[in-house]
C-alpha cells in the first residue's frame, strides 16, 4: 500500500510536496495582519477626509457665526450706514439660483432624454457627450469672461441677473445632464420594454413611465447642483456685477432697476460679496465677510443634506403611497 | 355580473360563447373595437406562424438558426431549453421586440393572421396592441393599480368613459386572479404590492389590451412557489378564453403542467416540437432526451 502511494506521489506531483512544506499557521497570521493593516489604513484615510471637511466647516462657523447671530445681519441692507447686513445679497443669491434653474433644468432634461433614449450610437452622439463633459471642466473665470462679452455686451443685456444666470447655466448643464442621464439609466430596462410591448411610443414611454420612475434621483440631482451653483463667484463677477442694486421691495414696476424681480438689474450674490469685502480695506468688512461665508456654508450644507433627505422621502413615498 | 358572464362579454371568442367566427366579433358598446384584425388567408390557417426566422446580433453573431413554428388560438405552447439557447430571442421576434435592440437583425417570415409582419412598413404600435408580453421581472409602472391597467388602452383610444374604464379594470383583475386582493386598493401605488401580485398585475395589464396572443418570458422565475402556482392557473384560464399563449420556461415541470404543445431549443436551434405528452414521454431527438434526464441544462 505505501509503496504504491509513494510511487504515485513521486510520479505525479512535485507541487503537492511543496505545499506541505508551508507553515499554514504562519501564513494565516500573516494574511490576517495584512488585512488588519489595510483596514486601518483605509479607515485613517477616510477619517482624514472627514476631519478636513469638519475642520473647514467648524473654522468658518466659529469665525462667522457670532456675526451672523448679531441682530440685523440677515435683514439689514448692505447700504445701511450703521449696521450693514446682507439681506440684498441673500435675496439675490436665491433669485439668481431660481432663474438659473428655470433656464438650465429644461435644457438639461431635454439633452439627457435625447442622449439616453433617442441618440443613435454614432460619432455625433459621442461628440455631444464629450462636448458636455468639456463644458464642465472649463475654468469659471473664463466662462465669466465669455459671459461678459456675449451676454452683457453682444446680447445687450448689460450686467444683470439674466447674464449671470446664463453664465451659471453653462456650469449647471453638464452636472444636470450627467445626473439625469444616470437617473434614467438606473430605471430597470424592463420598465421600458414593458411599455413598448404594449404599443406605446418612445415619447409616451419616456414621459409617462421613465420620468416618474426616475423622479427622486432627478430631484436629488437638481438640488445638489443647486448647492454647487449657489456658491459660484468667478463667473458672476463680470456678468451680474459686484455691487448690489438699491432694492425697493415695494416697487410695482417690473422694469425699474430697483425692482427686486427685474432680471435685467445688476445683482450681487453672497460669494461675490465676500470677494468684494476682502478687496476693500474698510474696517468692519472682515467680520461681515466671515459672516457671509458662514451663511454660504450653512446654505450649501442644507442643500446637500436636504437633497438626500428629499430623495429618500420621495423614493419611499413612491413605493408606499 | 357573475365572473363567467363578464368573461363571455369581453372575450366573445371564448369556447362556449355565442360566436365562433372570430373575424366579426360583436363587442359591447362601451369598449371600442381593437384595431386591425385581418381575416385569415385560408380557413384552418394558424393565428401566428413563423417560417425560417433567424436572428443575428451585430449583423454577424447568429443567435437563432432558421426556426419555423406555428401557434394557434386557445393553445398554450411552451418553449423549453437550457440557458442561452435562443428561446427568449425567438419569443421576442413574435412581437418584434428585437427591433428595440440596436444592430439586431431578424430575417424570415412571421405571419400573423396570415399576413407577414416582419417588414419595414409594419405598424409596431398596432401590432403590439394585439400581441402582448409579460416579462421575467414584474414591471408595473410607477402609478396606481387602476392607472397601470387603463394606461395603454387609454392611449390607444379604447376607453370612452369612466365606467368603461372601471369595467375594464375589474375584468382584467378578475381574469388575473388579483381582484379580491386589490379591489380596495385600486388607487394605491402598484409598487407597494408583493412580487407575485405585481406579476399578476402585469398579466392583468396585458389582458386589458384584449390581445389575441400573449407572450410570457419566464414569468415565474423570480417568484415564490405560491405565486407561481397562481400564475400557472391564470395562464391556463387565459387560454380557455381563446387567447394564444406562448410561454418560455426553464422549468420542465411547469411546461408539463401548463402547455399543450412544447418546442425544445438547443444552442440557437429549434430541435424538436410536438404535443407536450409526446415531447416529455417519448422524445425523438437525443439532445432532448439528455435535457429531460438532466444530463445538461
Amino acid at each position: 500500500m505505501t509503496d504504491t502511494s509513494a510511487a504515485a506521489a513521486s510520479t505525479s506531483a512535485k507541487p503537492s510536496v511543496a505545499i506541505l512544506d508551508v507553515d499554514l499557521d504562519e501564513h494565516a497570521r500573516r494574511i490576517r495582519k495584512q488585512d488588519r493593516i489595510a483596514t486601518i489604513f483605509l479607515t485613517v484615510i477616510v477619517g482624514f477626509v472627514l476631519a478636513l471637511l469638519a475642520a473647514l466647516v467648524i473654522y468658518i462657523l466659529a469665525q462667522g457665526l457670532p456675526e451672523v447671530l448679531t441682530p440685523g445681519f440677515l435683514t439689514n441692507s448692505p447700504l445701511d450706514r450703521d449696521n450693514p447686513g446682507i439681506s440684498y445679497e441673500l435675496f439675490d443669491s436665491f433669485y439668481m439660483l431660481f432663474v438659473t434653474l428655470v433656464i438650465s433644468v429644461p435644457i438639461s432634461l431635454g439633452a439627457a432624454i435625447f442622449l439616453v433614449e433617442y441618440a443613435p450610437e454614432n460619432w455625433v452622439t459621442s461628440a455631444a457627450s464629450t462636448a458636455i463633459e468639456t463644458l464642465s471642466s472649463l475654468p469659471s473665470i473664463v466662462v465669466g469672461m465669455f459671459g461678459s462679452l456675449f451676454f452683457v455686451v453682444y446680447c445687450g443685456w448689460g450686467v444683470s441677473i439674466l447674464s449671470g444666470a446664463m453664465a451659471l447655466t453653462m456650469f449647471n448643464i453638464p452636472i444636470l445632464v450627467r445626473v439625469i442621464q444616470q437617473a434614467l439609466q438606473d430605471v430597470p430596462r424592463v420598465q421600458r420594454d414593458a411599455s413598448l410591448a404594449m404599443g406605446l411610443t418612445r415619447w409616451e414611454t419616456t414621459r409617462s413611465v421613465l420620468l416618474p420612475a426616475a423622479m427622486p434621483a432627478i430631484v436629488t440631482g437638481i438640488v445638489i447642483s443647486a448647492g454647487r451653483v449657489f456658491g459660484e463667484a468667478a463667473a458672476l463677477l463680470f456678468t451680474s456685477g459686484a455691487a448690489p442694486a438699491r432694492l425697493n421691495f415695494g416697487s410695482l414696476d417690473i422694469t425699474s432697476l430697483r425692482n427686486p424681480w427685474n432680471i435685467f438689474r445688476q445683482a450681487e450674490t453672497l460669494a461675490v460679496h465676500i470677494y468684494k469685502l476682502r478687496m476693500e480695506p474698510t474696517p468692519g468688512n472682515d467680520a461681515i465677510a466671515w459672516g457671509t461665508a458662514a451663511v454660504l456654508i450653512i446654505c450649501v450644507l442644507l442643500f446637500n443634506v436636504g437633497a438626500r433627505m428629499l430623495g429618500k422621502h420621495l423614493a419611499k413615498k413612491m413605493t408606499s403611497e | 355580473m357573475s365572473d363567467v358572464a363578464l368573461m363571455q362579454k369581453h372575450w366573445p371568442h371564448a369556447e362556449g360563447a355565442a360566436t365562433k367566427a372570430s373575424a366579426t366579433t360583436k363587442l359591447p358598446a362601451t369598449l371600442e373595437a381593437p384595431a386591425t384584425t385581418k381575416a385569415p388567408a385560408t380557413t384552418g390557417a394558424h393565428l401566428l406562424s413563423t417560417r425560417d426566422v433567424t436572428v443575428r446580433y451585430d449583423l454577424t453573431k447568429c443567435a437563432l438558426q432558421p426556426t419555423s413554428l406555428d401557434f394557434d388560438k386557445g393553445q398554450v405552447t411552451a418553449l423549453i431549453g437550457p440557458s442561452g439557447c435562443g428561446k427568449s430571442t425567438f419569443l421576442r421576434c413574435l412581437n418584434l421586440m428585437n427591433r428595440e435592440i440596436p444592430r439586431c437583425c431578424v430575417d424570415g417570415q412571421i405571419c400573423y393572421h396570415g399576413h407577414n409582419i416582419n417588414t419595414k412598413e409594419e405598424n409596431l404600435f398596432d401590432l403590439r396592441a394585439s400581441i402582448g408580453m409579460v416579462f421575467q421581472q414584474p414591471a408595473p409602472f410607477r402609478k396606481s393599480i387602476r392607472e397601470n391597467i387603463i394606461f395603454a388602452p387609454k392611449r390607444h383610444g379604447r376607453i370612452s368613459s369612466r365606467s368603461a374604464a372601471d369595467e375594464l379594470v375589474e375584468t382584467s383583475l378578475r381574469q388575473a386572479a388579483l381582484w379580491d386582493e386589490v379591489k380596495d386598493k385600486l388607487d394605491y401605488s402598484a409598487w407597494a404590492l408583493s412580487g407575485g401580485q405585481q406579476q399578476r398585475l402585469c398579466i392583468a395589464r396585458a389582458l386589458a389590451m384584449r390581445p389575441d396572443v400573449i407572450l410570457f418570458d419566464e414569468p415565474c422565475s423570480a417568484l415564490d412557489p405560491v405565486s407561481t402556482f397562481a400564475i400557472e392557473e391564470t395562464i391556463r384560464s387565459i387560454a380557455e378564453y381563446g387567447i394564444c399563449v406562448v410561454i418560455v420556461t426553464h422549468n420542465m415541470e411547469q411546461a408539463t403542467r401548463v402547455s399543450d404543445r412544447t418546442a425544445f431549443f438547443y444552442v440557437g436551434e429549434m430541435v424538436e416540437c410536438g404535443m407536450t405528452k409526446q415531447i416529455f414521454g417519448a422524445p425523438k431527438d437525443q439532445r432532448l432526451a439528455d435535457y429531460l434526464t438532466g444530463r445538461f441544462g
